[in-house]
């Protein structure tokens, strides 16, 4: 008895020509299906083939990623630094395969950005899902949230399924864009593969798992040269006093409570546990000490020091909370870009960095991944998380390839605090052979 | 009526106010792909005609339930998901059945949501009753493990709600002693791997769960061996399927794991041990290992059936021999006349209880397998056995087991002649029981054909 494949609400459903069996699996289940029944009547996709050629020459190790995701049957997720040029792999799939294709973006920023470029590259109209617009195209480009919430509608509509920064979706609620569509094509772009919570691993069967990676040292001929500076300061006198009683509050609660703090789960233990007054008092403590640890007076001091000798360079200033980038801000007469700046102000002040009009923006997370910043050559990291992601993605800002471009990232650390050891943690993955130095 | 087909005269057998009847009986026909005959449009006009009817006055909500059951089968999600979205209005907890199933009418209403690819709201709604149940109550323990059982269902339908497992995990928590909260892992992991057909590669999710959540966590032996089976074949199918050796070879573990049971040859437990074995051996392929086995097994059963001590046990060991039988592929190992045959010698030894039971349940595993001649014998076997029951016993035999097993006899077979042994059983009862047990009949019939096309095992 001959089958059919269709597509119904995110489902495929796999119905014998009399109806009488019907079987339901997830939409990214299909590139399966097509492989087990054959000779299914397949009325998933409208199949149309489109022509997507470009000019762009793509890196001896894009062109090796690029091969890598073919020989996957066109799955999988490419690893690679920031400013390795992975919107480059993207167009490439995007002409390979050259039928309609949907590019996930996390920000609106990149949304236009991808949208641009796909434009300009390929001479084609590209439709645009998210940031106000409801416009469906061959080629499309839309932001997490309005892929995740148009899924069941349209995700029958792009064989080719681009995500950027692709880690994100590993997150329970995006994990259904990965789910829903139908796509049988797939791939995924990153700079930062594993995550804490070892999410990541969601990605293997729906996304086909990490197929290609190199990291800065392989690729150092073609990222800027860099070099990474930590700066140590000292708490003044009762800043110190005041990070260590906060702290002792935080310690004595944990350790009454036989609580040990490895990781993010466990952090999680703790938040969670804060229900009680003697947890909220500790919260309180550690978020104290955190805020004395990550901003102190001093750091201020550090970075006009820093800014003064670095004067022509571009440089991008990263703070861990909105209110330290506005202080930062109102110091240095530095634009400020946080979660609570305007989409068009921030965009007017990219466009002012890019042109040179400013010279240097503070920002709180914000920029933290995915903004194109073609010449900055200068970060400095104000104050910033344990986490490695987040600090290979700083230096990713920084990295982008420029002729005689030395890149330079700084670190400004208080000493004999937690911020100290998270300095350690957060540099995992980044090599050695980059000239990691200590200024005093 | 002359020429009436007997489906149509045990049709007629459900009375005068039938719509529920008629509407399963087209679940069962449209279902089953066969194409309509012109009465059956008028009876589709006729259902639809009285659903209108009833429209403006609320609701009789089985009748509602079944008419979007209809509509789902025949593709009509649009409108079965309007017709689930009107009894979800009417949810309130006057629908709870104290006194069997509390949960029964939210049960049937979560598998219609999955059926219809909507959220599973009768599944939360019903969670939110249990958080107001006592713990560890005993009169409540099955209705849990029956909600338990419906949230997998709805997980086989539609893997979207693969993260209602973790209401299962919650409702474990109702089950206060040990020994219920191992008995309800077992059932639930079983219920889990349990698939008709391998179809999808989500399954290994739902393999990783009930073998990382439940499985791991059981101490007796016997529902680890029970579940370690179920592990066993869901791995080695997807494997297959999949052409993934690791889980052959993990399937291979499980096998070594159940043989590490009970050790020994004497036992009543080490028999149990043999015969999931058997089992197992007949579900992924394993037929040089049969033999043997099946001729340890026959030692046994003779060895224990010879042993006074054992005469409590008898019924148990050998319903479980005859259930397990039937796993084996039979024409590798001998005919399945043959284990009629052999089955009788064995079954003699039981209550008439056993019997009954046993027979119905060789028809259905022999009508599964197309041998539908044989299957019609089993029925026969267990009919003589039935005329010796008292009535009261006779009826009740006749609803929880007679109807459904011949229905999905017939659904199997499509012979008529299961049909006709069902009006044979029921024509002399009073008007009342009839009609009740025909209704049964189409009730059943309705169920299986959903389950069959849709590769589920819905029980309700």
């Amino acid at each position: 008895m001959s089958t059919k494949l269709e597509y119904l609400n995110g489902r495929i459903v796999l119905t014998t020509t009399d109806h009488s069996r019907e079987n339901v699996a997830e939409g990214y289940e299909y590139y399966s299906l097509v492989q087990r029944y054959p000779g299914a009547e397949d009325l998933v996709f409208e199949k149309r083939k489109l022509d997507l050629k470009h000019t762009e020459k793509l890196r001896p190790y894009q062109v090796d990623g690029m091969e890598e995701w073919v020989r996957n049957g066109m799955r999988g997720v490419v690893v690679l630094p920031t400013a390795a040029g992975k919107t480059h792999i993207a167009i490439e799939a995007i002409s390979r395969v050259s039928e309609p294709a949907l590019v996930v973006v996390p920000t609106l920023e990149l949304l236009s950005q991808w949208k641009v470029k796909l434009e300009r590259i390929f001479g084609i109209e590209v439709g645009q899902i998210g940031g106000g617009a409801n416009d469906l195209k061959d080629v499309t480009v839309s932001t997490f949230d309005s892929a995740y919430l148009k899924a069941k509608e349209v995700g029958n509509r792009f064989r080719l399924l681009v995500v950027d920064e692709v880690h994100h979706l590993a997150a329970s609620k995006f994990r259904d864009i990965a789910r829903y569509y139908a796509s049988p094509y797939r791939l995924g772009l990153t700079a930062t593969y594993e995550r804490p919570d070892r999410m990541q691993e969601s990605l293997i069967e729906m996304f086909g798992g990490k197929i290609f990676e190199m990291n800065y040292d392989e690729l150092k001929e073609y990222l800027s040269d860099f070099e990474i500076i930590r700066v140590p300061v000292e708490l003044d006198s009762d800043e110190e006093l005041e990070y260590e009683r906060n702290r002792a509050v935080f310690l004595k609660y944990l350790r009454s409570h036989r609580m040990k703090l490895r990781g993010p789960w466990d952090f999680q233990r703790f938040i969670l546990s804060s229900w009680s007054n003697e947890g909220r008092t500790a919260l309180m403590a550690w978020r104290r000490s955190r805020a004395i640890a990550l901003n102190p007076r001093v750091k201020i001091d550090a970075l006009r020091y820093i800014l003064s000798i670095n004067r022509n360079d571009k440089t991008l200033i990263f703070t861990d909370d909105t209110s330290t980038a506005y202080t930062i801000s109102r110091e240095f007469l530095i634009p400020a870009i946080t979660y609570l700046t305007p989409l068009d102000e921030r965009k007017r002040y990219l466009e002012m960095f890019r042109n040179g009009t400013v010279n240097a923006l503070v920002s709180s997370r914000v920029l933290d991944e995915g903004v194109d910043v073609p010449d900055a050559a200068l970060g400095i990291i104000v104050s910033g998380s344990g986490s490695s992601r987040q600090f290979r993605q700083r230096l990713g800002r920084v990295l982008r390839p420029a002729p005689g471009k030395k890149a330079k990232m700084y670190e400004i650390v208080s000493s004999g605090t937690t911020e100290y050891r998270s300095s350690n943690r957060r540099r995992k993955g980044v090599p050695n052979s980059a000239g990691i130095s200590e200024e005093e | 009526m002359k020429n009436t087909p007997p489906v149509l005269s045990l049709l007629e057998m459900t009375g005068e106010n039938n719509i529920d009847a008629k509407i399963n009986y087209m679940i069962y026909r449209i279902a089953s792909g066969i194409t309509l005959e012109e009465f059956e449009l008028k009876f589709i006009e006729e259902i639809i005609s009285y659903i209108k009817n009833i429209g403006s006055d609320g609701a009789d909500i089985g009748i509602y339930m079944d008419f979007a059951k209809m509509n789902i089968v025949a593709g009509n999600r649009e409108v079965a998901r309007a017709l689930v979205e009107r009894l979800e209005e009417e949810m309130s907890s006057d629908l709870l059945d104290p006194s069997g199933d509390v949960f029964s009418v939210y049960r049937e209403l979560a598998i219609l949501e999955s059926l219809s690819f909507m959220k599973t709201s009768a599944i939360d709604f019903s969670l939110e009753l249990v958080r107001f149940l006592p713990r560890n109550n005993d009169a409540v323990k099955p209705s849990l493990l029956n909600l338990a059982m419906t949230i997998v269902d709805t997980i086989h339908i539609d893997r979207s709600n693969f993260s209602n497992t973790a209401l299962v995990l919650e409702i474990l928590e109702h089950m206060g002693r040990k020994k219920d909260k191992d008995a309800f892992r077992g059932a639930i992991a079983r219920k889990m791997l349990m698939r008709n057909e391998v179809f999808s590669t989500l399954d290994l999710e739902m393999v990783k769960f009930a073998e990382t959540k439940l499985f791991s966590l059981i101490e007796d032996r016997l529902e680890r061996a029970f579940t370690s089976s179920s592990i066993a074949i869901a791995k080695a199918s997807i494997g297959r399927l999949e052409k993934v050796p690791a889980l052959q070879e993990e399937a291979m573990e499980q096998i070594k794991l159940i043989k590490s049971y009970f050790p020994g040859k004497s036992s009543r437990l080490s028999l149990v041990r043999d015969l999931v074995l058997l089992d197992v051996y007949g579900k992924i392929g394993m037929e040089k290992e049969e033999p043997e086995l099946v001729a340890i097994i026959k030692e046994s059963i003779d060895r224990l059936l010879a042993d006074g001590k054992n005469a409590d046990k008898m019924d148990e060991i050998v319903f479980l021999f005859i259930s397990s039988l039937f796993s084996i592929k039979m024409d590798g190992v001998t005919t399945a006349s043959g284990y009629i045959k052999y089955s009788d010698t064995i079954l003699e030894r039981a209550s008439e209880q056993v019997r009954v039971l046993s027979y119905i349940n060789m028809s259905t595993s022999l009508s599964r397998q197309g041998m539908h001649d044989l299957s019609m014998e089993c029925v026969r076997k267990a009919v003589k056995i039935l005329k010796k029951y008292e009535q009261n016993e006779r009826e009740s035999a006749l609803d929880e087991l007679f109807a459904p097993s011949l229905s999905e006899d017939y659904l199997n077979s499509s012979s008529e002649e299961f049909v006709t042994e069902m009006i044979r059983l029921i024509e002399n009862l009073d008007d009342q029981s009839r009609e009740r047990i025909a209704s049964e009949f189409f009730m059943n019939l309705s169920l299986h054909a959903i389950n069959r096309k849709f590769n589920i095992a819905v029980s309700m």
